[in-house]
């Protein structure tokens, strides 16, 4: 090779290498852009963030304490007639007993008691088959609202006193709120309570503290806890009088037919 | 480190992620005691109102931000690494911002979140390595997570 050729040749070499240099330069300097716009992009979005959730964060109960109590007609028919002791409802020879685990600031309870309940009562307990026991939980907002649960429930077994559990029970669905909010106050117990016929709301306010329902309300939670369930609403089935079984509710006809399996 | 096994470490620590936040999802809808280490501060957390945002609970956003990053793998180029840095670094951020308010707000920590901010953190690292070590782009060699068959 003549010195000419190989003079050329490594200024080719050399020019390559610059612009190999030159284009990992601007690729690195494109890259860093585009992760200084990335970062921008997501300081901005977790400052969008920050500030729904903190505004969130702030939010208060904001419990109606006046005005009619949406429901309350419904829930009078709906128990219309049925005999109701302590918290059980329906027919005290009714052959088959349905326990409900529940917490009355629970909204898949609430889901339960406002679509499927109102058919159990009217297909099974109404006439006679079933009778349905009530055993109140209170662990639902324990931590954010706390003794919120315990005192509806508290209220519940004190209306349950006066033949009128169920009839609170069902109203307070009907107007339950944010699980993560405490709102049952003495106003909204004295709002809901009031508009269920025949309940002596200042009683049932006395006969919280009463030690009998605090017992029910421990032994309620105990049997919860000795059948295995540790969500809300669960469910035990069996013969009136005899052993009970965790039974999962699915449907009316599945219900009937265990009924029916039970008798 | 490669890309390739970038790409590895991220894909696990995203389905670990997935798994916090599906489960954390679950006790949210199912209404299901948590699982929880400490006295009560699983509980406590997943019910403060910093539990959901705008409505929406907190764990089905972490729910979706990992399926997010898992998707992000399997596009191709630097739109890919750029998404999957981004979702990675706005977790990152947002897991930061939680973690504050469950030690200065609501006074009690839950082990999950603790589990899932980790990760997401280990996340923002690994997107932002593969991003910024991500190889060249060559004509040749399309966007540049594979080489292109050689034509013979």
């Amino acid at each position: 090779m003549s010195s000419r050729e190989q003079q050329k040749a490594e200024a080719r070499a050399a020019r390559e290498a610059a612009e190999r240099d030159a284009a990992t330069r601007a690729a690195r300097t494109r890259r860093m852009q585009l992760l200084g716009g990335v970062l921008v992009a997501a300081v901005a979005i977790v400052a969008v963030v920050v500030i729904v959730s903190s505004s969130g964060g702030k939010k208060k109960a904001a419990a109606p304490t006046a005005g009619p109590v949406p429901g309350a007609a419904a829930v009078t028919r709906e128990f219309q007639g049925i005999p109701q002791q302590g918290t059980v409802l329906g027919k005290p020879d009714a052959p088959v007993t349905l326990v409900e685990f529940g917490d009355l600031k629970c909204p898949a309870c609430q889901q339960f008691a406002l679509t499927s309940f109102p058919a159990i009562i009217q297909r099974f307990v109404r006439i006679g088959r079933l009778r349905v026991e009530f055993r109140p939980q209170t662990f639902i907002g324990a931590q954010t609202a706390p003794g919120d649960s315990g005192r509806a429930a508290a209220f519940a077994l004190a209306a349950g006193k006066q033949g009128k559990f169920w009839n609170f029970a069902e109203l307070f669905y009907a107007n339950q709120q944010d699980e993560t909010t405490r709102y049952v106050t003495d106003d909204f117990l004295r709002r809901v309570g009031r508009a269920i016929p025949g309940l002596d709301v200042a009683k049932a306010l006395s006969d919280r503290s009463n030690p009998a329902i605090t017992a029910t309300l421990n032994q309620a939670q105990t049997s919860f806890t000795s059948a295995g369930f540790n969500s809300t609403p669960s469910f035990l089935l069996g013969h009136s009088g005899g052993v009970l079984k965790p039974y999962n509710v699915t449907s009316l006809d599945q219900l009937g037919a265990a009924i029916d399996k039970l008798k | 480190m490669s890309d390739a096994r970038l790409r590895t470490v991220i894909a696990g620590l995203a389905v670990l992620g997935l798994a916090i936040a599906a489960y954390l999802t679950y006790v949210h809808y199912a209404h299901v005691k948590v699982v929880c280490l400490a006295n009560g501060g699983c509980e406590t957390v997943q019910q403060s109102a910093y539990a959901k945002l705008a409505g929406v609970p907190v764990a089905l956003l972490g729910l979706l931000a990992y399926a997010s990053l898992l998707l992000s793998l399997l596009l191709r180029g630097e739109g890919g690494r750029a998404a999957g840095a981004l979702v990675a670094l706005v977790g990152f951020g947002f897991s930061a911002y939680l973690t504050y308010r469950e030690l200065f707000t609501i006074k009690a920590i839950c082990q999950w979140c603790v589990g899932s901010a980790v990760v997401m953190t280990l996340l923002a690292v690994a997107t932002t390595v593969r991003f910024l070590r991500a190889p060249a782009a060559a004509p040749a060699s399309g966007p540049g997570d594979y080489p292109a068959a050689r034509a013979s």
